[in-house]
């Protein structure tokens, strides 16, 4: 054997890569040739050494850039599957029949300035009472949580000049429409039996869901080209039954339909 | 706190204890996409990457592996893509191929003139760093590969589009060429014979 070919051996045989033909050939050579001897010991401690190799320093703040991202892309998991939520719902339509029982008793009795106010909101369906309901934010939530939120509060809906004609939930009644009515059409719709895990997390703050009472679909949209490509892999992936649609749109804009609730 | 109570509470959702991990891991993931990317920059981001895939990963992690074996794996994995992407742009922008060995290519190496400070390690251990500074990357991301991500021959020849007997040549030759660099910063090995210099020449 020449040293030039003993060389690539001895690496071959540090990884393990040699049949025991070669590496009965290999120690022939060894055994005649001093030189490959010394290489292949250096070799060896080399290999060795790379249990001390010395690590370079990550850059200054490494770590909190990367929990600072981490917490600008905090999971949206959609409002309506939250615990919270549903717990805080019923709580809500509680004090929805409280305030409407107290309201209606002060109907009965002498005339109070406010009063009518206080029916009217009870009047309204119990989503919206549920909204009002909620807790002061979570400083750690995101911007696409809060953003979700005010859709469904009329007080929100009706302060922000962007919602459109669907943005008053009172003239819907109890479905949970937050759809910007005035959001361009996807292109490209996926359709899901359910939501993939990790789908959720994909999920950037500017896509919003809506949800369709009448069906049970959840809505999510936009969504980029990416990111539905990266959802489509999850659910092949989890066998969850997933189909695209084209459709006329606005290029590149995409869509996610979560076919159970 | 051990690392599994630490994955534990990360998996819960607890950013403080993935943010130990982080700082437990840092180092380590982000030398590896050093040593694979050759760019302090870009290794910063993919480092920051394999963060971020793990915390999103969290949920599917099993603890079947150390997270730190898990965290490693992942980062990799995104430094393949990277050199992946990277191939083929320069495949569309026609260039000299950086994989021609003939091509007397010289490392760009913007890391190996930094001032920057290596982690508390033996000498052997920073003497080995440096000498990987110093190959030519069609060898050293082979061998990194090869020695701390732990692939075949198999997969390294498919991380990096190569065919196994390149793969194969590249290590060794990586290898002798870490011998040699390290010969000459000396105190490596044992004092080298002079008929080894010799031989060294030749080749």
């Amino acid at each position: 054997m020449e040293c030039e070919r003993c060389l690539e051996q001895l690496s071959a045989r540090l990884d393990g890569d040699l049949t025991d033909r070669e590496t009965q050939e290999l120690e022939r050579h060894l055994a005649q040739c001093p030189d490959c001897r010394a290489l292949a010991d250096q070799l060896k401690q080399l290999q060795t050494d790379f249990a001390q190799l010395a690590e370079e320093e990550a850059p200054p703040g490494f770590a909190q850039g990367v929990m600072e991202q981490i917490r600008r892309e905090k999971r949206v998991i959609p409002l309506f599957r939250r615990p919270q939520f549903k717990a805080l719902a019923g709580l809500a339509a509680c004090a929805a029949i409280c305030i409407g029982i107290y309201g209606a008793g002060l109907l009965d009795g002498p005339e109070t300035p406010g009063s009518g106010a206080v029916l009217q909101s009870s009047d309204q369906s119990d989503t919206s009472i549920s909204a009002y309901a909620l807790p002061p934010e979570n400083t750690e939530e995101s911007r696409g949580e809060i953003a979700q939120r005010d859709a469904l509060s009329p007080a929100g809906s009706a302060s922000d000049s962007t919602a459109g004609p669907a943005g008053d939930p009172a003239a819907d009644g109890p479905s949970l429409q937050i759809q910007a009515a005035a959001a361009p059409a996807p292109s490209l719709v996926l359709t899901v039996d359910a939501m993939p895990a990790g789908a959720a997390e994909l999920l950037s703050d500017e896509t919003t869901v809506s949800h369709s009472a009448q069906d049970g679909r959840d809505t999510y949209a936009p969504l980029t080209r990416e990111q539905l490509d990266e959802i489509e892999r999850l659910a092949q992936e989890q066998g969850i039954t997933a189909s695209r649609t084209s459709q006329e749109g606005a290029e590149g804009l995409c869509a996610l339909v979560v076919l159970a609730g | 706190m051990t690392d599994q109570e630490l994955v534990r509470r990360a998996k819960a959702g607890d950013q403080d204890a993935f943010e130990q991990l982080v700082l437990d891991n840092q180092n380590r993931v982000y030398s590896l996409a050093l040593r694979l990317s050759g760019d302090r920059e870009e290794a910063a981001d993919l480092a920051q990457e394999a963060f971020l895939k793990a915390w999103r990963s969290l949920p599917s992690f099993q603890g079947e592996s150390s997270f730190a074996t898990w965290v490693y794996r992942l980062t990799t994995n995104l430094c393949i893509d990277y050199l992946r992407r990277q191939r083929r742009r320069q495949e569309t922008a026609p260039s000299v191929s950086l994989d021609d060995e003939e091509s007397g290519w010289a490392e760009p190496a913007d890391w190996e003139q930094d001032p920057h400070r290596k982690l508390e390690a033996s000498e052997r251990g920073r003497a080995l760093a440096r000498g990987l500074e110093q190959l030519p990357e069609h060898q050293r991301r082979p061998l990194i590969l090869r020695e701390l991500s732990g692939m075949s021959y198999q997969e390294i020849a498919q991380a990096l589009d190569l065919d196994l007997g390149t793969v194969k040549s590249r290590i060794a030759r990586a290898r002798l060429s870490l011998r040699k660099i390290l010969l000459e910063d000396g105190n490596f090995f044992d004092p080298p014979s002079s008929n080894l210099t010799k031989k060294e020449n030749r080749r």
